[in-house]
């Protein structure tokens, strides 16, 4: 901004606001050195796939103003808008990747503006070691991030399951909240959409996670509640293409959410349940009712909450996604026996002697 | 006394006058001006400090009046232009990397990925950093140069020149920031004090085709422009007419 006859910062008036004297170019002509500050861009919500197949079909889950990032292992680094991937290395495991990769992938995150956005998804097969990078990474905030971590099941190779006991070590030393799924649940979920037809698997936890992105504000403020509550560790449940024919009402199609989660839990250790409802605006009314009654049937809930997406279709179905909240930090055997294993034969890949500072 | 005189140096004039005298020695006086000390011009006389040229004619007189100013404001204004050219071009440069980084954050930040490798704070931040660092060194060099064009100057005309210069840049930085609340004032503030109309309707239509380059001619052609009319501005204090190359 110019200055005027006696120095004052004024705007490019005729005269100054503060003594009404003219603008003094000598003076101002100093001022050329400024460059303005620019403002943070804000985004809806930021999508990460951490090391989850070059097939996985980004559009599907990408509503307008969410960025999708894919972080991938390949045979070279390359980074491109919405892609970081880092040359494969010889090893399976996560400690020789955190040593290479470690540092790049924090600095490579806050350049794709990973914190330009509050509500961040991190969808990650656990077993990858880029699992372990992304969530000890110093970019991913706790109180803002909200994982998405795929178990590997009991056949898993043991490298896999050092790096996927050593990834649910960061997140629960590092309190960030997940949601867990197993994968004995992507083998069997499945359902039918007028818009795609019989889904299945990886292409049905896609259709469901679409609806939690597209609803990342009223997600992202249960789960805020959530921790304050203590509850950081979630189960995915879902019914694709509810029908009258199928349930009596809607109320029974929510009561079926608990038996269908994406990881064993015990019915008493639920404390919350979020809901989100995928229906023709017609729908609504007779869902909030339902809803109602659904939850009356539950003790000890300490949160819950119904969030009502409009959706179109000629056939009456409706879709319902339940995110389950519970108490206590999940446990998968397999996994530990194998890291055990590992451990005691290569102390490296012992998760605890991470340094503190970044978790 | 029969008086004779030459210019010595570029800018500095010398009479020497002596007395006619059929015997003896007589006298001789000398006298040594500044050519920026050009007075006023009244018919056939040309003032420079306390010493009156009395020419011939008054076409003469403002033959005269005009190779003064061809080595003094018409150089330096000559040299300024030269100089703001080069400033404007340089710093599109770099203000072209600001606008990218306003409009594409993400894809700016990324073309810089390997320079930003020791950032530890803010990635736009750093490179914003960077920027003014270069625009720093840029006006340092630039500054530099015009205060020694100017140097001479008395402070008036030094004043229109460097609002001509000040107004320009500005506009230049505000188009690149697509602010064209401030652009519609700093083209009033050219217009009262230049008396040069601003094309508006083509900056506007620049800003919108974020066509940097035509901005960049445009402000060029502007600048230029402005640097002509100081040159008349001045000439007429002489009521000359004035020779533009």
């Amino acid at each position: 901004l110019p200055r005027c006859e006696k120095g004052h910062q004024m705007g490019f008036d005729p005269r100054c606001g503060v003594c009404g004297s003219k603008i003094s170019y000598t003076l101002s002509v100093e001022e050329l050195l400024e460059i303005p500050s620019v403002e943070r861009p804000r985004e809806e919500a930021i999508f990460l796939l951490v090391d989850y197949g070059a097939g996985f079909p980004l559009q599907q889950i990408s509503p307008r103003g969410v960025y999708i990032l894919n972080i991938a292992l390949g045979d070279e680094d390359s980074l491109s808008e919405g892609l970081i991937m880092f040359r494969r290395l010889r090893s399976r495991l996560w400690p020789e990747y955190l040593r290479e990769y470690g540092d790049r992938l924090n600095r490579l995150l806050k350049i794709h503006g990973v914190d330009w956005s509050s509500n961040r998804f991190v969808l990650m097969g656990s077993s990858s070691p880029l699992a372990l990078l992304t969530s000890y990474s110093k970019a991913i905030d706790p109180l803002n991030t909200l994982l998405i971590t795929l178990i590997p099941g009991e056949n898993v190779s043991a490298p896999e399951a050092v790096n996927s006991y050593s990834t649910m070590w960061i997140i629960d030393r590092k309190g960030l909240s997940s949601l867990i799924v197993t994968e004995g649940f992507l083998d069997e979920i499945s359902g039918y959409s007028e818009e795609l037809g019989y889904i299945e698997g990886g292409d049905a936890l896609i259709y469901i996670i679409r609806y939690i992105v597209s609803s990342s504000k009223e997600i992202y403020r249960s789960v805020s509640e959530d921790r304050e509550l203590g509850i950081r560790y979630y189960g995915l449940a879902a019914v694709i293409g509810a029908h009258s024919t199928v349930f009596r009402d809607s109320s029974h199609a929510m009561k079926s959410l608990v038996y269908r989660v994406s990881i064993d839990i015990a019915m008493r250790s639920i404390q919350s349940i979020h809901i989100i409802a995928a229906a023709p605006r017609d729908m609504q009314g007779y869902i909030e009712t339902s809803y109602r009654e659904f939850i009356r049937g539950f003790g000890g809930l300490l949160n819950h909450t119904l969030s009502f997406v409009e959706k179109g279709g000629r056939l009456g179905t409706y879709d319902l996604v339940a995110i389950i909240g519970f108490r206590d930090r999940p446990e998968f055997e397999w996994l530990r026996k194998a890291y055990e294993s590992v451990r005691s034969r290569n102390p490296e890949v012992d998760v605890s002697l991470l340094g503190d500072q970044r978790v | 006394l029969t008086c004779s005189a030459e210019v010595i140096e570029s800018t500095r004039i010398r009479a020497v006058c002596r007395e006619r005298k059929r015997f003896g020695r007589g006298f001789e006086v000398v006298f040594e001006k500044s050519l920026w000390d050009l007075r006023v011009r009244e018919g056939r006389g040309v003032s420079i400090d306390d010493l009156e040229f009395i020419f011939g004619s008054e076409d003469e007189a403002c033959r005269f009046v005009n190779e003064i100013l061809s080595v003094t404001y018409n150089r330096v204004i000559g040299e300024i232009q030269k100089a703001v050219v080069e400033y404007l071009e340089r710093r599109s440069g770099i203000l072209g990397i600001y606008a990218r980084l306003r409009r594409s954050p993400r894809s700016t930040l990324l073309l810089f990925a390997e320079s930003l490798k020791e950032c530890q704070v803010d990635p736009i931040e750093c490179l914003l950093q960077r920027l003014r660092e270069e625009v720093k060194a840029l006006y340092k060099g630039f500054n530099e140069k015009l205060r020694a064009i100017l140097a001479d100057v008395p402070a008036d005309i030094q004043e229109n020149i460097l609002s001509a210069v000040y107004l320009v840049a500005s506009l230049q930085l505000k188009a690149y920031e697509e602010d064209r609340e401030t652009i519609a004032k700093i083209i009033d503030l050219i217009e009262n004090e230049h008396k040069y109309s601003v094309d508006r309707v083509l900056i506007g239509r620049m800003i919108t085709q974020q066509d940097y380059k035509g901005i960049d001619k445009t402000l060029i052609n502007i600048a230029n422009e402005i640097f002509k009319r100081i040159i008349i501005w001045i000439s007429t204090k002489y009521r000359c007419p004035p020779s533009i190359q």
